[in-house]
C-alpha cells in the first residue's frame, strides 16, 4: 500500500464528512422541501403534434384552484393559445399549476422566475412540472436555451393576483 | 530598446538539456503554442464586447461580428475547443519529450496531426465568419450548421487521436528500455489525460458522424435531440478535465521547482489522476438534470459520481497546499497561515498559477453547488453557469497556461521574453 501522511488522512476524513453532509442535504431538499426535477413522462412526435395531447395548447381549469397549462414552444414563442408577442395568463394566488410542455422545432428552455420550475423542452419529449403560486406578482417565463436569432425575445408572463 | 537579450545565467528554470530535442521542440511545440495563442486572441477579443453589448447603458456593437450569437459561438468554439486543444497538444509533446528524455515517436506524423487540427480550425473559422454556424459551442440539434463546421470538428478530434497514438508509442518505446522503472508523474498524468480524451470523444464522434453531419448534408431529416444531448455531454464533461489535467501537471511537477519546494506526495497525485480518469466519464448527465428524457435514478447516480469527481481535486488542494506551505516556509513564513501570502509573487510564472488556483477555489465550490441536483433547479442555464466555467477554464486553466508560457516560450525560443 502507498504511504499516506497522517495529516492527509485527516484531510480525507474531512472530505468524506463534507461530501456526506452535502448528499444528506440533497436528500433532505427532496424529502422535506419537495424540490422536484423533470422526469420522463412521455414522448411525442414533434413533426406531428396535432395528433397528441399537447395539440391544443392553453390553460384549462381542473378544479377551483388547480390549473393545467399546455405549452408548445417554437421559434421564438411560448404558444399557449394566447395571441401576442408576449402571451400572458392570469391566476389567483394559491393556485396550483401543472405545466405540460414540449418543443416543436429546436431545444428550448422553460424557466419561471422565483419558482422551482426549470426545464429543458426537447423536441420529442414532454416536460412536466407542478408549481404553486403563493405570492401575487408578475413572473416571467423565460426561454433559457439558445434557440436562434429571436431567442432573447422568447418570454411569456404569469400574472398572479 | 532591445526586443531580445541574453538569458540571465542564474535562472534555474531555463536550462537546456539535450540539444537534439531542441529543433523539434522549437518548431513543433512552438507552432502549437502560437496557433493556440492566435485562437485565444480571437476568442477573448470578443468576450468584453459581448458584455458591453448586453450592458443596458452601453449597448455597444460587437466589431466584425454584428450578430451577438455569432460572436458568442466564435468566443466559445475558438477558446474552449481550439485554444485549449492546441495548447495542450503542444505542451504534452514538450512534457513527454523532456520527461522521457527522448524525441516523440514519428515527429512527421505529429506534423500531420497538426495539419489536420489546423485545417479543422480554418474550416470552423470560415463557417463562423460567413454566418453559417451560429450554433454555440454546444451545437445541439435540431439547430444545424454548415457541414464544414462539423467536418472541422471531426478533423480536430482525429488530429488529437493521432496525437494520442504518438504519445503512447513514445511511452512504449521508453518502457522497453526502462522496464520496472516508475514512469515520471508528468507523463503518467499526460497518458491518463489522453486516455480520458479518447473515451470521451467517442460520444461526440457518434453524435457528429451519425446525427449532425448527415442532417447537415441532408442525408437524414430527423434525429433525436435528447440522445444527441446525452452523447454531447458524455464528451462535454470529460472535456473540462482534459483542460484541467495539464494545469495539474504544471502544479504537481513544475511549480515545486519554480517555488523552490517539493511535491508532498507523488503516489497520491497518481491516485488523484486515476480517480479523475474513472469518475470523469459517467458524469455527463449532471448537465441534463432538468432534461425530461433522463430518469431520476440516472440523475441521482451521476450526481453522486459528480461529487466523487470532486475528491481528486480536493486531494490536489491538499497536496499542492502542502507544497506551497513548504515554499512559504522557505521564504520565511513562521505562523500558521502567513505562508499563504509569503509566496514568490514577483515571478510571473508562479503568480499566474497562484491566481489560477485562487480562481479555481471559486470554480470548485460553484461546481459542487451545480452538482447538487436540487440546487441546480435554481441555477441551470442562468448566468451562474458561464460564471462557473469562466472561473475554471478562464481562471485555473488559462491562467496556468499563461504562467507556463512565461517559461516555455523563452525556453523553446532560446531567448528571454521582451521586457523593458
Amino acid at each position: 500500500m502507498i504511504h499516506i501522511h497522517q495529516f492527509e488522512r485527516y484531510w480525507m476524513i474531512v472530505i468524506g464528512i463534507v461530501m456526506g453532509s452535502f448528499m444528506a442535504a440533497l436528500v433532505a431538499s427532496v424529502l422535506v422541501y419537495g424540490v422536484r426535477l423533470p422526469t420522463p413522462v412521455g414522448r411525442v412526435d414533434p413533426t406531428h403534434l396535432e395528433n397528441t395531447d399537447v395539440a391544443t395548447p392553453g390553460l384549462t381549469q381542473d378544479s377551483e384552484h388547480a390549473y393545467t397549462l399546455r405549452v408548445v414552444a417554437k421559434m421564438w414563442q411560448f404558444d399557449f393559445g394566447v395571441k401576442g408577442q408576449m402571451p400572458k395568463i392570469t391566476l389567483q394566488h394559491g393556485s396550483s399549476l401543472k405545466i405540460v410542455a414540449t418543443s416543436k422545432d429546436v431545444t428550448h428552455g422553460f424557466y419561471v422566475e422565483q419558482h422551482n420550475v426549470n426545464m429543458m423542452l426537447v423536441p420529442g419529449q414532454i416536460s412536466e412540472m407542478d408549481v404553486v403560486f403563493t405570492k401575487p406578482g408578475i413572473y416571467h417565463i423565460i426561454c433559457h436555451e439558445y434557440c436562434g436569432p429571436g431567442h432573447q425575445n422568447m418570454i411569456a408572463i404569469i400574472e398572479v393576483l | 530598446m532591445q526586443a531580445a537579450h541574453k538569458l540571465p545565467a542564474q535562472n534555474q528554470v531555463l536550462v537546456f538539456p539535450k540539444a537534439g530535442l531542441l529543433t523539434s521542440e522549437q518548431w513543433l511545440v512552438g507552432s502549437h503554442i502560437i496557433t493556440a495563442l492566435v485562437a485565444l486572441a480571437i476568442g477573448i477579443f470578443l468576450g468584453p464586447f459581448q458584455l458591453f453589448r448586453r450592458a443596458p447603458m452601453l449597448k455597444l456593437q460587437i466589431p466584425v461580428f454584428s450578430y451577438y450569437y455569432q460572436a458568442l459561438t466564435v468566443h466559445g468554439v475558438i477558446n474552449a475547443l481550439f485554444f485549449t486543444t492546441f495548447f495542450i497538444v503542444g505542451f504534452s509533446y514538450f512534457v513527454v519529450q523532456r520527461s522521457l528524455e527522448r524525441p516523440i515517436w514519428k515527429p512527421k506524423l505529429a506534423w500531420v496531426a497538426y495539419g489536420l487540427m489546423l485545417v479543422g480550425l480554418l474550416m470552423v473559422m470560415y463557417t463562423l465568419i460567413t454566418n453559417q454556424a451560429n450554433v454555440l459551442y454546444t451545437f445541439y440539434p435540431s439547430m444545424i450548421a454548415s457541414p464544414f463546421f462539423y467536418l472541422g470538428l471531426v478533423l480536430l478530434v482525429i488530429g488529437t487521436w493521432v496525437v494520442t497514438a504518438i504519445l503512447f508509442m513514445t511511452y512504449y518505446a521508453w518502457r522497453k528500455e526502462h522496464a520496472g522503472e516508475h514512469v515520471p508523474l508528468a507523463v503518467f498524468a499526460t497518458l491518463t489525460n489522453y486516455t480520458m480524451w479518447c473515451v470521451a470523444t467517442i460520444g461526440v464522434a457518434i453524435e457528429v458522424l451519425f446525427m449532425l453531419l448527415p442532417l447537415s448534408l441532408g442525408l437524414i431529416h430527423t434525429t433525436d435531440p435528447q440522445t444527441a444531448r446525452a452523447l454531447f455531454w458524455f464528451f462535454g464533461h470529460p472535456l473540462v478535465y482534459f483542460w484541467l489535467v495539464p494545469a495539474y501537471i504544471s502544479w504537481y511537477t513544475m511549480l515545486p521547482k519554480q517555488t523552490n519546494s517539493k511535491i508532498f506526495s507523488d503516489p497520491l497525485a497518481r491516485v488523484a489522476f486515476i480517480v479523475l480518469l474513472i469518475f470523469s466519464i459517467p458524469v455527463g448527465v449532471h448537465h441534463m438534470y432538468v432534461d425530461p428524457g433522463v430518469s431520476m435514478v440516472m440523475k441521482t447516480i451521476q450526481g453522486i459520481f459528480t461529487f466523487a469527481v470532486a475528491i481528486p481535486s480536493l486531494l490536489t488542494a491538499f497536496n499542492i497546499g502542502a507544497m506551497l506551505e513548504l515554499a512559504g516556509r522557505r521564504r520565511g513564513a513562521t505562523t500558521m497561515i502567513d505562508w499563504m501570502w509569503k509566496q514568490d509573487w514577483g515571478n510571473p510564472v508562479v503568480a499566474a498559477q497562484l491566481v489560477g488556483m485562487l480562481m479555481f477555489v471559486v470554480g470548485g465550490v460553484t461546481g459542487i453547488i451545480n452538482a447538487s441536483l436540487t440546487l441546480n433547479v435554481a441555477l441551470h442555464n442562468t448566468s451562474w453557469i458561464p460564471a462557473h466555467f469562466h472561473m475554471t477554464l478562464a481562471g485555473a486553466v488559462t491562467m496556468t497556461f499563461i504562467g507556463i508560457l512565461y517559461w516555455l516560450l523563452p525556453m523553446i525560443r532560446g531567448r528571454a521574453l521582451y521586457s523593458t
